[in-house]
C-alpha cells in the first residue's frame, strides 16, 4: 500500500548507507583485485604462481574438502538435532534451542580457547580415556584434522539448527497425520511428506555452514597443525602479513570466487534471502 | 515398530552428544579459569581468582578493553544509523535498483571475512585512488579505522532488523494518524518510532556485539598500541595456553550471556508489539492480516 | 450548492481505470452509502475523498471549499478503517486524544471531551485500557469515537463493520446511525453488503466498474431501479428480457421472455416505449404467487425445482420455459408446507408490480448480475449458493 507521500522519496535515504559500503566494501574488494594483478611475473602471474604451487593446491583440497565434511556432519547431527527438538515437549525444545543459541553467542576464541584446553595432552579428554583404560598414552588430539572439524561443527552446528528448526516448527503435524490416514507407514509419511518440506530449511542453513567454512581463518589457525593442512583463509593472511601483498590478494580473490560460485549455484536450490535471514538468525 | 524404537533412541542420543560437545568444554574453561595453579590441567590445583586479578592489573588488558568498549559503541552507533535509514529507503521508498541495494547491504554476511580484511588493510593503508588524487589512508592502528571496518560487517544486522519491523507496522495506522491530522514528522515521531523501537534498539546490540567480538578484521587493523581485547587473545592463543586466557575468556561469555539476555527481552517486546498491532484490527473477526516474514525483505 | 461535492472524479492505477468520471452531490448532515462489488470504485473514492489518494481529473469540494491540493492531514476528514487501525502502543485514551493533541488542544479541554466521546460510543469506562485488550465490536466504538472527537465534516466509513459477526453487525448499524442522526453528521458508507446499505443510509450510490449507476433512496432504488444491474444489487430479483409491444394505452407486454416460448408478460409503463424495443423486466420474489395445485391458474407454469425452508418464509427455485425464477412464499401462504421439489406449478402477479426499464441486458452487466445472484446479501460473493443450489 503506497502512502501520498510527499516529493522527497525515502529512497534518498539509502544513499549515505550505499555510499558508506561502496568505500568500505566495493573498494577494498577491488583494490584487491588490483593488488593481485601487481606481480613482476605479468598481470596473472600471482595467479599463476598459485596455481602452479602443490602447496596451494593442497590448500585448497584442504579448505572444500574439511569444509564439505563439516558440513556433512552437521547436516546429520543438526537435523536430528532440530527434528528431536520439535517433536519435543516446548520446554524441551526451549531447552535444547539454548543449548544450541548460549554458546553460539559467546566469542569464538572464547569456545576454541576452551576446546583447546579439553583436547591437550593432559586435557580433559585424554585424562579420560587413559583413566577408563582406553589408551595407555595420550592422543594427538589437538592440531590435527580432527581438532579442525571439530572445530567448525561446534561454530557452525547452530546456523543450521536455527534456520532448519524454524522450517520444521513451520510444517503442520496435520500433514504427517494425514500421509498416515492415507496409508503411509510413519517413516513412509516422514520420507514423502515431512522431509521434503524440511528440505528448504535445511539447504539454506547447509548452504550457509559451508560457505562461512570456506572462508574460515580463526578455526584452523588455532586448532589445526600451521603446517601441511592449512586453509586457503591462512595463506592469505600469511602472505599479506609477510609482505607479499599481490599473492595474498590473489589468494583471496581465489576465495572470493570461490564463495561466489557456490552461492550463484546454489541460488538454483535455495532462496538467497533465506540463507541471510539465516546467518542473521543463527547470531542470537 | 522397531524402526520408531530406534528413532526414539537416537534423537536424545545425538542431542546429548551434541550438548556435551557444545556444553562441556565452555563449563571446563570457566572452572579452569578458577585455578590456583600456573597451567591448565583438569581438575585445577585449588581455586583461586587471581588471573582475574592479572587481567585488571596487566596494563595489556587495561588499554584494550577501552578500545574494545569504544570501538564497539561507536560501531553500534554507525552501523544502526545508516542501517535505520536504509531500512527506511528500502521499505518505503520505490526504486529500480532496490534488490540490487539490498543484496549489497546483505553481501558483507557472505564474504570470507579473511578477504574482507585484506581488502579493508589495503584500503586503509593505502587510501582511496582515483586517477592520480590519493585520499585517505593511515588509518590502521586508529579507532577510527576499527569502527569503520566493523560496521562494514555490523550494518547488515540493524538494516534487515529494522526494516521487518517497518514492514510489519499496519499502513492503516499512519492513515489514520494522517486522517486526524498528523503531518508527516508528527507521524513519524508518535507512530512509527515508538513501533519500531525495540527493533532499533536489537540492532544496536547485534552491532555492537559483532564488533566486541571481531577478531579477523581488527587482527589486520590494530596495531601495537591500538588494539583490541579479541586480538590480544589471538595473539596468547598462538603462543602458549595459560589461565589468564581462561579468565578473559570467562568474562568475554560473561558480558556475551548478558547481552543475550538483553536481547532475549527487547525480543519478546518486538513480539509483544506485534501481537498487539496485529489484535488491535482483529481480535473478534475471523480475516487477519498475515505477519510478514523476513524472507520478502530480501527476495 | 450541496455539502460534498464530487465532479468527474477519475482515477487509473497504471492501464487500469478504477474510476470513470465519478459525480456525486451530498447534503449536509446525509448519511450516504456507497454499494458495490470489490474493485468497483468505492474504496478508491473513499480514498480520494480522505486525501490519501489523488485523482486523475476531476474536483472535489467540501463545504465550498476545493479540497483536491488540500494534503490529507489538513482536510479535518474523520476516517473509521475496516481493521479499525488503533494505535497499538497508545491506551484508549491516548487513542482518542491524537487527533486533539495534534490540534493543541488544551489538556483540560482534551480529558472532558475524550470522555464525552468514549461516552457517546458507550465505551466510559475503557480509558486506561490498551486496544489489544478490547473485542472487535469496541475496537470500532474506539475507532468511531477517535473519528468524530475532532469535530470532523465529513465522516468516512471503509466497511467497518465487514469485520463484526452478524450480531454484533446489526447491533452497530442501530448505534451508527443514532449516533449520526445526533451529531448530524455527512457521512459516506462503504459496504458491499447490500441489507447494510438498504438498513443505514439517506441515499445509496450503487456503483460498479467505476461509475455510479443510480443515487437515489432505498426505497427509490429498490421499487424503480434503473438499470438491471442496480435491480439485481438491492434485494433479489428476477430479470425478464425480451421485446415490448403495445397492447393498449398506458400497457404493453414483454414477448419473447426466457427462451422465447413463454406467455407475454403484461406490464404498464411511464415513459413512451417503441414497438418492438427491447426491454427488461424487474419482478421481485416476494411478487410471485405460487399455486402448486393448479398449473394453470396463473400466466407461467413451471416445475419447482428446489425448496428452501427458511423459518419465516420459503425460497424456491422454480424452471420456467429455460428461465430460473426466484420465488419467495410466506410461511402463512395455504400451500407453504405442502412444495415439493418436481412438482408443476402455476405462477401469476400482479403486473403493477412489474417494474420496467428500456433496454436489454448487456453482456457485461449479465455477467455481473449472475455474479450477484449467488450471493444473496453479500455483492462481494461470487456464486457459492449458486454452486449448492446446483445451478
Amino acid at each position: 500500500m503506497r502512502l501520498l507521500t510527499s516529493r522527497r522519496d525515502p529512497a534518498w535515504l539509502a544513499v549515505p548507507g550505499v555510499l558508506f559500503l561502496v568505500f568500505f566494501f566495493v573498494w577494498p574488494m577491488i583494490s584487491m583485485a588490483s593488488q593481485s594483478l601487481e606481480s613482476r611475473r605479468g598481470t596473472f602471474g600471482n595467479y599463476q604462481r598459485a596455481v602452479d604451487s602443490s602447496a596451494v593446491l593442497h590448500s585448497l583440497w584442504v579448505t572444500l574438502s574439511l569444509s564439505l565434511l563439516s558440513t556433512a556432519i552437521c547436516i546429520v547431527l543438526g537435523y536430528t538435532y532440530a527434528y528431536t527438538a520439535v517433536r519435543s515437549r516446548p520446554w524441551i525444545a526451549q531447552l535444547l534451542l539454548g543449548i544450541v543459541v548460549i554458546p553460539a553467542a559467546i566469542n569464538l576464541l572464547a569456545r576454541i580457547f576452551a576446546l583447546q584446553v579439553v583436547l591437550q595432552d593432559q586435557g580433559i579428554l585424554n585424562r579420560l580415556l587413559i583413566d577408563l583404560g582406553l589408551i595407555s598414552e595420550p592422543l594427538q588430539l589437538i592440531r590435527t584434522r580432527f581438532s579442525i572439524v571439530l572445530g567448525m561443527v561446534s561454530m557452525l552446528l547452530p546456523f543450521l539448527v536455527f534456520p532448519l528448526y524454524a522450517t520444521m516448527r513451520r510444517i503442520s503435524p496435520e500433514l504427517v497425520l494425514a500421509a498416515q490416514s492415507l496409508g503411509a507407514r510413519p517413516s513412509a509419511a516422514f520420507r514423502r511428506v515431512f522431509l521434503p518440506l524440511s528440505m528448504p530449511g535445511l539447504l539454506a542453513g547447509a548452504l550457509l555452514v559451508f560457505v562461512s567454512s570456506l572462508g574460515y581463518y580463526i578455526v584452523p589457525q588455532l586448532l589445526g597443525n600451521n603446517g601441511s593442512d592449512q586453509f586457503l583463509g591462512q595463506y592469505v593472511a600469511y602472505y599479506v602479513n609477510q609482505g607479499q601483498a599481490g599473492f595474498g590478494a590473489a589468494l583471496g580473490i581465489v576465495l572470493l570466487v570461490l564463495t561466489v560460485l557456490t552461492l550463484a549455484l546454489a541460488s538454483r536450490l535455495v532462496r538467497l534471502g533465506d540463507v541471510l535471514t539465516a546467518s542473521v538468525a543463527g547470531r542470537s | 515398530m522397531t524402526p520408531t524404537r530406534r528413532r526414539m533412541v537416537v534423537g536424545p542420543l545425538v542431542c546429548a552428544v551434541v550438548t556435551v560437545v557444545l556444553v562441556a568444554p565452555i563449563v571446563v574453561a570457566v572452572i579452569l579459569s578458577f585455578t590456583a595453579g600456573n597451567n591448565l590441567s583438569f581438575p585445577p590445583d585449588g581455586l583461586s581468582l587471581r588471573w582475574y586479578r592479572a587481567i585488571f592489573t596487566s596494563s595489556v588488558w587495561t588499554t584494550r578493553i577501552p578500545v574494545s568498549i569504544q570501538v564497539g559503541l561507536s560501531t553500534a552507533l554507525l552501523a544502526t544509523a545508516l542501517g535505520a535509514l536504509c531500512a527506511v529507503a528500502i521499505t518505503r521508498g520505490s526504486f529500480r535498483g532496490k534488490g540490487l541495494v539490498t543484496a549489497l547491504l546483505m553481501a558483507p554476511l557472505v564474504v570470507p571475512v579473511v578477504v574482507l580484511a585484506t581488502g579493508e588493510f589495503f584500503v586503509m593503508s593505502d587510501g582511496w585512488t582515483v586517477g592520480g588524487f590519493t585520499f585517505g589512508g593511515d588509518l590502521i592502528g586508529t579507532r577510527l579505522g576499527l569502527t569503520l571496518a566493523h560496521t562494514v560487517l555490523a550494518l547488515p544486522y540493524p538494516t534487515l532488523l529494522i526494516a521487518t519491523a517497518l514492514r510489519q507496522v499496519d499502513p492503516d495506522l499512519e492513515l489514520a494518524a494522517m486522517s486526524l491530522g498528523a503531518g508527516a514528522f508528527s507521524r513519524f515521531r508518535r507512530i512509527v518510532l515508538p513501533l519500531v523501537a525495540p527493533s532499533v534498539l536489537a540492532g544496536a546490540m547485534f552491532a555492537f556485539l559483532t564488533s566486541w567480538d571481531e577478531v579477523v578484521m581488527a587482527s589486520f587493523l590494530s596495531s601495537g598500541r591500538v588494539s583490541t581485547v579479541p586480538v590480544q587473545i589471538l595473539n596468547e592463543l598462538q603462543f602458549a595456553l595459560n589461565p589468564t586466557a581462561a579468565a578473559i575468556s570467562s568474562l568475554l561469555m560473561l558480558v556475551a550471556i548478558l547481552l543475550v539476555t538483553l536481547l532475549t527481552v527487547a525480543r519478546r517486546l518486538v513480539r509483544l508489539r506485534q501481537r498487539r498491532a496485529f489484535s488491535s484490527s482483529s481480535s473478534s473477526s475471523s480475516s487477519s492480516r498475515p505477519p510478514t516474514t523476513l524472507g520478502p525483505v530480501l527476495t | 450548492m450541496s455539502f460534498v461535492e464530487l465532479r468527474g472524479i477519475t482515477k487509473s492505477y497504471g492501464s487500469a481505470n478504477v474510476l470513470d468520471g465519478i459525480d456525486l452531490s451530498i447534503e449536509e448532515g446525509e448519511f450516504v452509502s456507497l454499494l458495490g462489488p470489490s474493485g468497483c470504485g468505492k474504496t478508491t473514492t473513499l480514498r480520494i475523498v480522505a486525501g490519501f489518494d489523488r485523482a486523475d481529473a476531476g474536483s472535489l469540494e467540501v463545504a465550498g471549499e476545493r479540497l483536491d491540493d488540500v494534503p490529507a492531514h489538513k482536510r479535518n476528514i474523520g476516517v473509521v478503517f475496516q481493521h479499525y487501525a488503533l494505535f497499538p502502543h497508545m491506551t484508549v485514551s491516548q487513542n482518542v486524544a491524537f487527533g486533539l493533541r495534534e490540534r493543541k488542544v488544551g489538556k483540560r479541554e482534551i480529558v472532558t471531551r475524550v470522555q464525552e466521546a468514549l461516552d457517546t460510543v458507550q465505551m466510559g469506562g475503557v480509558g486506561q485500557r490498551m486496544p489489544a485488550a478490547l473485542s472487535g465490536g469496541q475496537q470500532q466504538r474506539i475507532a468511531l469515537a477517535r473519528a468524530l472527537v475532532i469535530r470532523p465534516r465529513v465522516l468516512l466509513l471503509d466497511e467497518s463493520l465487514g469485520a463484526l459477526d452478524k450480531r454484533l453487525r446489526t447491533d452497530m448499524q442501530v448505534e451508527l446511525r443514532r449516533i449520526q442522526r445526533e451529531h448530524g453528521i455527512t457521512t459516506i458508507f462503504v459496504t458491499h453488503d447490500q441489507e447494510e446499505a438498504l438498513t443505514l443510509s439517506d441515499r445509496i450510490a450503487v456503483m460498479d466498474a467505476g461509475r455510479i449507476l443510480q443515487f437515489d433512496t432505498p426505497a427509490a432504488s429498490y421499487q424503480t431501479p434503473s438499470s438491471p444491474y442496480v435491480a439485481a444489487a438491492l434485494g433479489e430479483a428476477n430479470i425478464l428480457t425480451g421485446r415490448a409491444r403495445a397492447t393498449r394505452a398506458g400497457e404493453a407486454e414483454l414477448t419473447g421472455a426466457a427462451d422465447g416460448t413463454a406467455p407475454p408478460v403484461p406490464f404498464a409503463h411511464r415513459s413512451p416505449l417503441r414497438d418492438g424495443a427491447a426491454c427488461t423486466l424487474v419482478l421481485r420474489p416476494q411478487d410471485v404467487r405460487v399455486h402448486p395445485d393448479d398449473p394453470g391458474a396463473g400466466r407461467w407454469t413451471g416445475r419447482i425445482r428446489f425448496v428452501s425452508f427458511a423459518g419465516s418464509m420459503s425460497h424456491l427455485i422454480v424452471d420456467a420455459y429455460g428461465q430460473q425464477l426466484k420465488v419467495q412464499v410466506p410461511q402463512d401462504a395455504e400451500h407453504a408446507f405442502e412444495l415439493r421439489e418436481g412438482q408443476q406449478v402455476g405462477l401469476s402477479w400482479a403486473s403493477s408490480r412489474v417494474h420496467a426499464i428500456p433496454g436489454g441486458v448487456d453482456a457485461q452487466d449479465a455477467e455481473a448480475i449472475a455474479a450477484i445472484d449467488g450471493g444473496a446479501d453479500d455483492l462481494d460473493a461470487r456464486g457459492t449458493v449458486a454452486a449448492d443450489s446446483g445451478r
